[in-house]
Parts: C-alpha cells; structure tokens; sequence
C-alpha cells in the first residue's frame, strides 16, 4: 500500500509541473518573429536572446544576434584573422569538403570538413556548439539558450537564407541603374553620364575576354571567373514633381529589375528614391545629393556624407565650443524658403542648442525675390554686430559685392562649401572675405590635386575632365568600389552580401573622391563624417587655410 | 505516530525530493539556461578549461594623446594611464560585428565577477573608428555593455588615435583587420603584458590577479 502511495506521490509534483517539460504549441513562431532572433536578437516572446561563448561570457540582445558575424546575408564575414563562415540554406544543407587543394577559400568558408546539417543537428549546433561531424566549435561561437520552438523556427528560418536570390542578374549580364531627374543641369548631367558610360564600356571590354578564360581556367582559379557578366546601365530619367517618381521608378523596375543602383543626380531631397530602395531592397550606392536621409536604421542607400545637414551640425559644434570666448551668440541665418538652405538653416537651429541670451534670426527669401543693396543694408543694420550665416548658392552670394566700400558693421560672416560650387576667391567679394569663414566638408583645396590624382588620370585619360571636378570624382569613386566589390562577389548575386562587402570595401580603395577620408562599416551608411572651417588669408586673402581640425559633430 | 501524520510526511517528503531531482537536472549545465533534450550535453559545455589565448610581457611609451571620453570630456591617454590604479585596455569600435561584443562583454564579466577585496582597476576601450565613434556613440556602446564608472571609453582624432594604436603594436590598417588584444599594467612598472586571442572571464580575472600580486 505504501509502496503504491510512493509511486503515485513521486509522480505527482512531475505531473503539476509537466507543462514545463512538454511545451504545449499555443502559438506558431512566425518566419518574421524568427528573422528578428536572427538579426536582432529579440525572441518572439520579446525577451532578449541569451548565449554564452568563450566558455563563461554571457551575452544577450544584439551583442549576440547571429546577423552580426553571419551578416544580413548569412554569407559571413572575417574580421582579423577570424572566419565566420557563410550559413544560408547552401551552405548548410550540403556537405563541406574544404581540403587542401581549396584552402584560398578558407578565408570565406571557414576550412575543414563535414557533412551536410539536417534541421535536428543544426538545433544542437546552435544551442550545444557540436557540430554534424561530432566535433565542438571553437569557443567564439556561442551557445545559445533556446527553447525547441525557438529553435525550430531559427533553423527554418536559416534554410530560407538564400545565397543568391537577387534580381537582375541572369548568366551572361548583371544589370545596373542610375537616376537623373529631368530639372538637372544638362551639363551636369552629361558630365556624370559620360563617366559612368565610359566606364561600364570600358569594363565591357576587358570582360570579353575574361569569359572566354573563364571557360578555359584552371581549376584552382575558375572561382575568380564565376562573378563575371556584361554590365548593362539603365538611366532612369525621372520627371515632373518628386511626389511622382516613386510611381515612376516602379514603372521602369517592374519592365527591368536591376540589381543594383549608381550615383545619380537629382536636386532636391533624394527622399523618393531612397524610400523606393529600401522598400524594393535595391542597394544605392553614392547618389549626388546634398540632401540625403538621415537615418539610423535604414539599410540599402549609402551616401557620401550628411550633406548640408552635416554642414549644419559642424558649424553648431563650432559656435558652441565658442561658446568659453563669447557671452551670447548672435546668429541671423539667411537662405531662399526652398531647398538646400532651407534644410540647412532647419537643422543648424535644431543642433545650436540656444541658451539664454543668445539669438537666432532666421531671414528667409522667397525663391524668386531680388537680393539687392537694400535688402543687405537693411538686415545688416536690424542685426549689429552679428554672425551671418549665409546658406546662399554662387548667384546669390555674388549680390554681397554690392556692399563692397563700406565699412559694415558684421561681425562675421559663415559661407556654405557646398552651395559654393564656383572659385569662391572669385564669388566672395574682397571686403567680406576678412571676416568670413567656410564650412568645407571636402579636402582642402590645397590638397585636392594629389587627391585626385589617380581619377583624374583616368578622366583625362578617357578625354572626360571637365569643369564639374567633384561630380565626376564622385561618379568614379562608386564605378571603382562596384567594381571591386562584384569582383568578390563570386557567384553570390545576394544585394545584401553586396552591401555588407561595401561595407567592408571602402578604406581599401586608393581614391576618395574629393574627401579626406571615406570610411565606412557594418551598418555604417555615411562615408565621410566631417568638415573644416577655412578663412581666406594671404595678402590678397586669396589662400584657404583650415582655422579648425578636421571637426566632426 | 498516527497513520495520517505519517502519510502527510511521505507526501511532503516525496514532493520535496522529485522537486529537488526535477529541478536539479537543469541548474547542472555549466551555461544555465541550456534547455536541450540532450541531458548529458553539459558535459561537454564544463570542459573549457583550454586556453585559447597568449601571453608575454612587452614594453610600451605611453603616448601623451588628448583624447575625448565618452562624455565628451578631454582626456589625456598618459595621465589616465598613469593615474595609480591597475589598468587593463582593449580597442574597440562600435559596429564591430563579432570581436569588440565578445572583448566588451567579457569586460563586463570581469567587472561583475572582480573580488570586493582586491585592488580595483582601470578599464579602458579605445575606439579605432574616431570618426565614426563620437563620444555620444561610445556612451550608448558603454551603455550596452553595463560599464560600470571605472570603465573608460576614448575617442579622438584619427592621427591620434592610429599613433596609439602603433605605440601598442596593435596598428593593423583597416579596422576590419584588427584582432583581439588586451593589455595589462600595473602602476608604476614600464611593461605591460600583452594577451592575444580571447579569454575567458575566468582567465582573465586570474591574469589580474596574478598581476596585482606580483
């Protein structure tokens, strides 16, 4: 009798606590739910991903998201002598027989053998670190803690990754697009096509023969050949209003797909096509535009920098790190109600954090009104003793000459680098540049010739070189980082391995456009970061020298 | 004793040691909250005790860089360096993918983990990204990590910060390149021991130990 009490009672707190052990399906894991454990780290539950490596160093959230080593892409990456190896779907699912004779893949794939993952065996890989040879991983590979649902659904998830599945991109051609909008300078335009054009027919050429050594190469070099396609440019002219081209850039991708997006030149916010890339997973590579969009999280567009919005943030930075040699800042910003100004002037209130006695004017112009002497004497004598700020374009900075004998009563004057697109020895007149400063996101003009020797050499080369020194530079810097870039991509048509190897690309290219320095990394979408302040000096005040360092805010 | 007194001691009893044996088949896996089929899979999680990583002593000339901190604070590398506490650096950059998470993390694990009663140190990350790593961006990594207010984050202009990097022998070119490094140092000595490759919490709390005891 008691015997038969003891069974029953030994079996009775398993019973109560049963649901523990079998885990009742009450809900199903969503692909979505399971794409976020894997790039963000957040369980379905909405706890944080938990996961132990280097044997006690626990880590959670995205300090161990899988996304971060395996990349968006699940193509991997290495990072110092380390390799984490590619996991999609391809990978996986098949046996690895990396021996010797492949170890110049051992950089990408991680070397070694073992056989093809089933669903079972990749749950233990993950959650236990053995992997379906039997043997453990190295300590830098966590061990996470996941339910089997979880589980299951990480691993479904994982057998979605695709190595390749961009459009765009067939056997023989790998099509490309630029943007240019119809309200652009035709000479502007023709100088950006023109580089573009003559590149793609360039790289065309040289791959004419590179397919017929692909047939023929040999066998430990027959991976080098396997990215190799004719370049195809499509240029999508966008007209009309902006709030129309996002229906237009549909029109023209739905009739050709293409796998990815170059350069560009549109005026006004690039908004449209950004929202267009990001929703279609279109990488963007380095549009022309001083107004990109500024975010935090998106992922397909990269740009050169933050255009006039950086502008605005230095100069911010600037006058408040003034701030121990002045009392009170007194700022008038003049800029034309639309545009580039206007972002400018909106961001540079946003970022001066005003204090208590300080002022800020903001003296806006309606886009066809006249700038005249009058229209200068009267603000300059409502705001003594005043930095200006002038977010004003060549034409309207020239009417400055206006005041050119009189003695005013300025305090200093700020001038955009960027709206200045002409000498500005030649645009600032002789009086103003005493007092007047220049926030320049580029490489000193000193500097800029050694800067641009290579690409310049290439434009004059192709009887390219113009007058539009920086558009050009910029449209070769991105034909340059595409193609290295494709060069790596093997056969893995993925637009985000394509953009994860971007990432990576940027500091091994010899040019950089007309900036110092254009950086990036993972997650990273903003290359160049930050300007100088210069001042005419000299005795004809005709030399731009630096005030600052390099200032990034 | 009566038959019900009995009785309810058994139930208590058989409650007490099922519970026991229930709960203790998962609080035996060395990595806690591994909840896996396989029983016999903290086996094989306990034997970590390799050691994965190298170590030897070297001389470095501290820089007298002017940095930034995560507060936005000037600092100068020589004087936080020299301040007579312990110190133990790494560099970092906050979008590493993989090796500055384990680096800081295990940061963070040494700082939980330190003992009350030994010397306390100096943690200090310097980022290898200036340009991308404002003192803002830095504090938000801090944050991430835990840090705790004897952990110092540092940023500054390029020239300075790759100068120190070379001053450390830790210079590899493009940030991608770079590879785990931690380094040790005690006050008032002119080396520093140089670990190579990652560690554990544990090995790194026994390095620093045995540094302070020295």
């Amino acid at each position: 009798m008691f015997v038969v009490l003891l069974v029953i009672l030994t079996g009775f707190p398993l019973l109560v606590t049963g649901t523990e052990i079998v885990q009742p399906e009450n809900s199903e894991i969503t692909l979505k739910q399971a794409e976020r454990i894997y790039r963000d780290g957040v369980l379905p539950s909405g706890k944080v991903l938990t996961a132990v490596a280097e044997a006690d160093i626990e880590l959670t959230g995205l300090q161990v998201a899988c996304a971060n080593c395996h990349r968006r892409s699940g193509l991997g990456t290495n990072e110092g002598n380390l390799v984490m190896p590619p996991i999609t779907r391809e990978f996986l699912f098949q046996a690895k027989k990396l021996g010797r004779e492949h170890r110049f893949l051992y950089k990408t794939e991680g070397s070694g053998t073992r056989p093809a993952y089933t669903m079972e065996s990749l749950k233990k890989v993950i959650r236990e670190g053995i992997d379906s040879s039997g043997r453990e991983l190295g300590r830098l590979m966590p061990r996470y803690n996941l339910t089997d649902q979880e589980s299951d659904a990480l691993v479904a998830y994982l057998s979605t990754l695709e190595s390749s599945s961009s459009p765009g991109v067939t056997e023989e051609e790998i099509h490309f697009a630029t943007i240019v909008s119809d309200q652009v300078d035709q000479s502007e335009k023709k100088a950006v096509l023109d580089v573009i054009e003559s590149y793609f027919k360039k790289k065309n050429a040289g791959t004419r023969l590179e397919t017929r050594r692909a047939e023929n190469a040999p066998w430990h070099r027959d991976w080098k050949y396997e990215s190799y396609r004719k370049w195809k440019l499509h240029v999508w002219t966008l007209t009309g209003s902006s709030d129309t081209w996002e229906a237009q850039l549909n029109k023209y991708y739905s009739k050709q797909p293409v796998f990815a997006m170059l350069s560009g030149l549109a005026y006004g916010s690039w908004q449209p096509i950004h929202d267009f890339c990001e929703q279609n997973h279109v990488p963007c590579l380095f549009p022309n535009t001083d107004l990109p969009i500024l975010s935090e999280s998106d992922y397909y567009t990269f740009y050169f920098s933050k255009g006039m919005f950086l502008e605005a943030e230095v100069l911010a930075k600037y006058l408040r790190d003034e701030r121990t040699k002045v009392s009170r800042l007194k700022i008038v910003q003049v800029y034309r109600a639309e545009g580039k100004g206007k972002a400018a002037a909106q961001q540079f209130r946003k970022k001066l954090k005003l204090q208590i006695n300080d002022t800020l004017f903001d003296q806006s112009i309606k886009i066809d009104e006249a700038i005249d002497k009058q229209f200068w004497e009267k603000l300059i004598g409502e705001h003594r003793q005043s930095i200006f700020v002038l977010w004003l374009n060549n034409q309207d900075l020239k009417t400055l000459k206006e005041l050119a004998n009189e003695k005013q009563d300025i305090n200093r004057v700020f001038i955009s680098g960027t709206l200045i697109t002409d000498d500005l020895v030649d645009i600032v007149p002789d009086s103003i540049r005493n007092i007047a400063e220049v926030i320049y996101p580029f490489e000193q003009p000193d500097k800029l010739p050694m800067l641009l020797y290579r690409s310049n050499a290439w434009l004059k080369a192709q009887n390219l070189a113009g007058k539009y020194q920086k558009l050009q530079a910029n449209t070769f810097y991105v034909l340059r980082a595409v193609g290295r870039t494709i060069m790596h991509l093997r056969d893995k048509f993925s637009r985000e391995y394509f953009i994860e190897l971007v990432e990576h690309i940027s500091e091994k290219l010899l040019v950089s456009s007309v900036y110092p320095r254009l950086t990036l990394g993972p997650g990273q979408r903003y290359a160049s970061k930050g300007a100088y302040i210069l001042r005419f000096s000299g005795e004809k005040k005709k030399q731009l020298v630096p005030v600052s360092s390099w200032i990034i805010p | 004793m009566n038959y019900q007194t009995q009785l309810i001691r058994y139930v208590v009893l058989a409650t007490v040691i099922t519970s026991f044996s229930h709960f203790g088949i998962n609080n035996s896996f060395a990595a806690e909250k591994v909840r896996t089929a396989d029983l016999h899979a903290h086996h094989q999680v306990k034997n970590k005790s390799r050691q994965n990583y190298t170590s030897s002593v070297r001389f470095y000339s501290i820089l007298d860089e002017e940095l930034l901190d995560s507060h936005g604070v000037k600092r100068s590398l020589k004087k936080v360096i020299e301040s007579g506490k312990p110190v133990l650096l790494n560099f970092i950059f906050t979008t590493c993918p993989s090796l500055c998470p384990i680096l800081s993390a295990t940061f963070s694990q040494f700082q939980k983990k330190i003992k009350d009663d030994v010397t306390q140190p100096l943690l200090i990350s310097i980022s290898i990204d200036p340009e991308h790593d404002t003192p803002e961006k830095l504090a938000a990594y801090a944050k991430k990590f835990k840090a705790k207010d004897n952990w110092i984050f540092l940023t500054g202009n390029v020239d300075a910060i790759t100068a120190i990097e070379k001053s450390f022998d830790a210079y590899r070119g493009e940030k991608m390149n770079h590879v785990p490094l931690t380094f040790l140092h005690k006050p008032g000595q002119v080396d520093w021991v140089r670990i190579e490759g990652f560690t554990s919490a544990k090995d790194l709390l026994a390095e620093y130990y045995q540094l302070v005891s020295e």
